[in-house]
């Protein structure tokens, strides 16, 4: 019970989650949604927070909404060039390796989560700030170019933030 | 109108996600095609059915689980990836820099 008090910010969020989802105010559903709710903040300690409070750096809010508008226009763009792709039949994957200079987990794991989502690229895997990416395009170049690619449509966000 | 549009505009990704999953025969290319499906369709589909509803609290719903599909929709096609790439199944060719 300790633990829930602690990180009570995580409860609010999922009770308020539960029931904007559920959209339903009877007893049984209050009770329900506060149990789920208590259960998953247990078994979040050590994962999410510890006795310090969160592990993870909060990010700013403005910039996280200006990276998801930002990542969905990125994902427009690249399925138009990967619907080109598949008219053309122009498919030839192969593996980069990209080394990032955040060292910050969880914008790592933003931006390869961000890889995945654009049509064409997927993390394959990561060790600490080194992506292994698969893509698409197959040329002597291109690896540099992916680099460079994915440093300016992702990481610049978190960058200029520090 | 605009929902309307959007929809056909899914039904098109979906439509050439299929066509490019039998066209390509490399494993690697497929499972790019499959992924494409997955993000950009359901997130146009999703985007036209919020236009639909209008500012209720049903496109509230709608924009939540839209948020939750962007965050987990790329964690099945990393892990499938992956495990391809950990058993050895050979990409065409490897660049490494």
């Amino acid at each position: 019970m300790k633990n829930v008090i602690r990180s009570y910010k995580l409860f609010l969020i999922l009770t308020v989650f539960w029931f904007l989802l559920t959209l339903n105010f009877s007893p049984l559903n209050l009770i329900m949604g506060t149990i789920i709710s208590i259960v998953v903040t247990r078994a979040s300690y050590g994962i999410l927070y510890d006795n310090k409070g969160f592990i993870f750096k909060p990010l700013v809010i403005l910039t996280l909404i200006k990276y998801f508008f930002n990542l969905l226009i990125e994902i427009y763009k690249s399925s138009f060039t990967y619907i080109v792709r598949i008219i053309k039949k122009d498919c030839d994957p192969f593996i980069v390796e990209i080394e990032l200079d955040v060292t910050d987990p969880l914008i790592i794991t933003i931006i390869a989560n961000s890889i995945t989502l654009t049509p064409g690229t997927i993390t394959v895997d990561t060790d600490k700030n080194k992506l292994t990416v698969l893509t698409l395009k197959n040329c002597e170049d291109c690896a540099i170019m992916v680099e460079k690619e994915i440093k300016e449509r992702f990481q610049k966000f978190f960058i200029a933030k520090g | 109108m605009i929902y309307k549009i959007l929809l056909v505009i899914s039904w098109i990704y979906i439509i050439f996600g299929i066509i490019g999953i039998f066209r390509f025969s490399n494993m690697y290319s497929r499972l790019l095609t499959s992924s494409k499906i997955d993000t950009v369709a359901a997130i146009t589909l999703l985007i036209a059915l919020i236009i639909k509803s209008e500012f209720t609290i049903f496109s509230l719903r709608l924009f939540l689980i839209l948020f939750f599909i962007m965050i987990t929709n790329p964690i099945s096609n990393h892990i499938i990836v992956r495990s391809a790439y950990l058993n050895g199944i050979s990409v065409r060719k490897e660049v490494k820099k």
